[in-house]
């Protein structure tokens, strides 16, 4: 479903990505770990085309995702990890989750009733019906993050990336929204990736956990497999300081 | 008083002020929406100096300043793309090129300069029958932009990056906003002057914003308060004998501080 293969990145000759290989087949729910700067945001955009590789290829569903960006966009979800609303723009929760509908539909054509039904439907399985008219700026933090994932809901896709969504959020929010992602997962047969740093967080249903370090693939780990000597090698701090910080990791 | 409502100058001036209000209007979301407010600054002076290089070289001046004012805007977002700085910024540098260029102009200008400093001041009772008919264009080409794209607009307006990932060509409707507001903006530099322009391009959208949380509300009362603000400038411009321009940015600032109180009383 998404291949990597050799993928360099560099921004004002720093290496972000070098070399990167990776397969994600259908359904498969890849957690992407690393430190800061390990290139975890960057190697998410190259999937939708948002960043083009110096090297290397990405294909999604067959296609490239640069050159074929917008078909390959209306497949793939994206929730940015400082994606908020301003204040100062009038749109409602409705407005907002509509925008995921309005890429799908195409320029020149208005939303019709099945679109519509299609909003309504991602409101509800994420539960923010009751906040449908209420302006989109003035949400908390984990409302916002709630009206995000309807958004992608609505357009059906079929893969879902999702950077460090976790981020700004008291711990009941950041428990509230890995449920959410754990049922939307199992419930409508997903592929997701999911950029985190918060490993104490990581939603049981992961299934892979690839780990980015200075740019290179450290680890392709099955998610049974990963434990806490992993993480120590990949953080570079030592074990028992880590397991106190994410306790005993082990999915 | 309604014998004026004959002379033929009176009707260019009154059709001119509610094309301004409509045009005004709504690219006048846009530029608050997109947080690039002083576009409307770099764009009147990007005309000023194009009719300075006109006058200097012997070129109408008019069609010159309609040329550097689309340069400037068609060049905004191309530019802010490239270099990775803020729209904001390069309209900034934008700004202050056309500055130095019409100030070095109006060194080396010998004859009169009526003709560059009347897009600065503007001169809403000499619109003639050809600034009516290019506003009307420009203002009708934006209605359409806004219904047939308005659904695109709002996911620029909602964010720019979410918009990309979303599969909607997010480039092509940012530019698009930049070329379509300066040019609307040029076309009414002879209605209200370069550096009024401003007022009108900000407080109709801003006093709509104050008084709504709905988009397509605060395009309807930016348009109304855009046309109300224009009409009565010229009225009371008529009225007391002072310049258009002025009263109609003094009823457009009257305007956005009735929405301030009126949103206090209503505590929204």
């Amino acid at each position: 479903m998404i291949k990597i293969q050799k993928v360099s990145k560099s921004f004002n000759s720093k290496e972000i990505l070098s070399d990167i290989s990776l397969d994600i087949k259908k359904q498969d729910f890849v957690a992407i770990i690393g430190p800061n700067g390990a290139g975890k945001t960057t190697l998410l955009k190259t999937i939708n085309g948002l960043i083009i590789p110096d090297r290397g290829k990405v294909r999604v569903f067959n296609q490239d995702p640069y050159k074929n960006g917008l078909a390959v966009r209306k497949k793939v979800g994206f929730i940015f990890q400082n994606e908020f609303i301003l204040k100062n723009v009038p749109l409602s929760v409705k407005d907002v989750v509509c925008v995921g509908r309005i890429g799908v539909k195409g320029l020149f054509k208005n939303l019709t009733a099945e679109d519509f039904a299609s909003v309504k439907k991602a409101m509800e399985e994420v539960g923010i019906m009751e906040l449908e008219d209420r302006p989109a700026g003035f949400l908390s933090g984990g409302e916002q993050r709630k009206v995000s994932i309807a958004r992608e809901l609505a357009r059906d896709v079929e893969v879902l990336l999702l950077d460090e969504i976790l981020i700004n959020l008291d711990p009941a929010s950041q428990m509230e929204i890995n449920s959410l992602i754990s049922s939307i997962y199992k419930k409508h047969k997903l592929t997701i990736v999911f950029v985190t740093h918060l490993l104490r967080y990581l939603p049981e249903e992961i299934t892979r956990v690839v780990a980015l370090k200075d740019g290179k693939l450290f680890g392709d780990f099955s998610a049974r497999d990963v434990d806490s000597k992993d993480l120590s090698r990949l953080y570079g701090i030592n074990e028992e300081s880590l397991k106190k910080y994410v306790g005993n990791f082990k999915l | 008083m309604w014998e004026i409502l004959s002379y033929n100058y009176f009707q260019n001036a009154l059709m001119g002020s509610i094309l301004a209000g409509v045009g005004l209007g709504i690219v006048g979301v846009w530029v608050v929406l997109l947080r690039i407010p002083f576009v409307g600054v770099a764009i009147s002076h990007a005309a000023f100096a194009g009719s300075v290089i006109g006058l200097l070289f012997g070129v109408n001046p008019i069609m010159m300043a309609i040329v550097f004012s689309l340069l400037a805007s068609i060049s905004i977002g191309p530019i802010a793309e490239k270099s990775g700085l803020e729209a904001n910024v390069i309209i900034g540098i934008i700004f202050s090129l056309v500055l130095g260029v019409a100030f070095l102009g109006l060194g080396l200008i010998k004859g009169p300069k009526t003709e560059a400093f009347n897009l600065i001041w503007g001169s809403i009772l000499t619109l003639s029958r050809v600034n009516i008919y290019l506003n009307a264009g420009i203002t009708f080409l934006v209605i359409l932009f806004l219904l047939f794209l308005g659904k695109e607009i709002k996911a620029v307006f909602y964010n720019r990056e979410v918009a990309m990932a979303s599969g909607i060509p997010e480039k092509f409707i940012f530019f698009s906003l930049l070329f379509l507001s300066g040019f609307v903006i040029c076309l009414n530099l002879n209605t209200i002057g370069g550096i009024l322009i401003f007022s009108l391009l900000i407080n109709p959208p801003s006093a709509a914003r104050i008084l709504t949380h709905s988009l397509s509300k605060m395009y309807f009362l930016s348009i109304l308060f855009g046309i109300i603000s224009c009409l009565l400038g010229l009225i009371f411009s008529y009225m007391f004998g002072v310049p258009a321009g002025a009263t109609i940015i003094i009823v457009s600032s009257i305007i956005f501080i009735i929405s301030m109180v009126l949103r206090g009383r209503n505590g929204s």
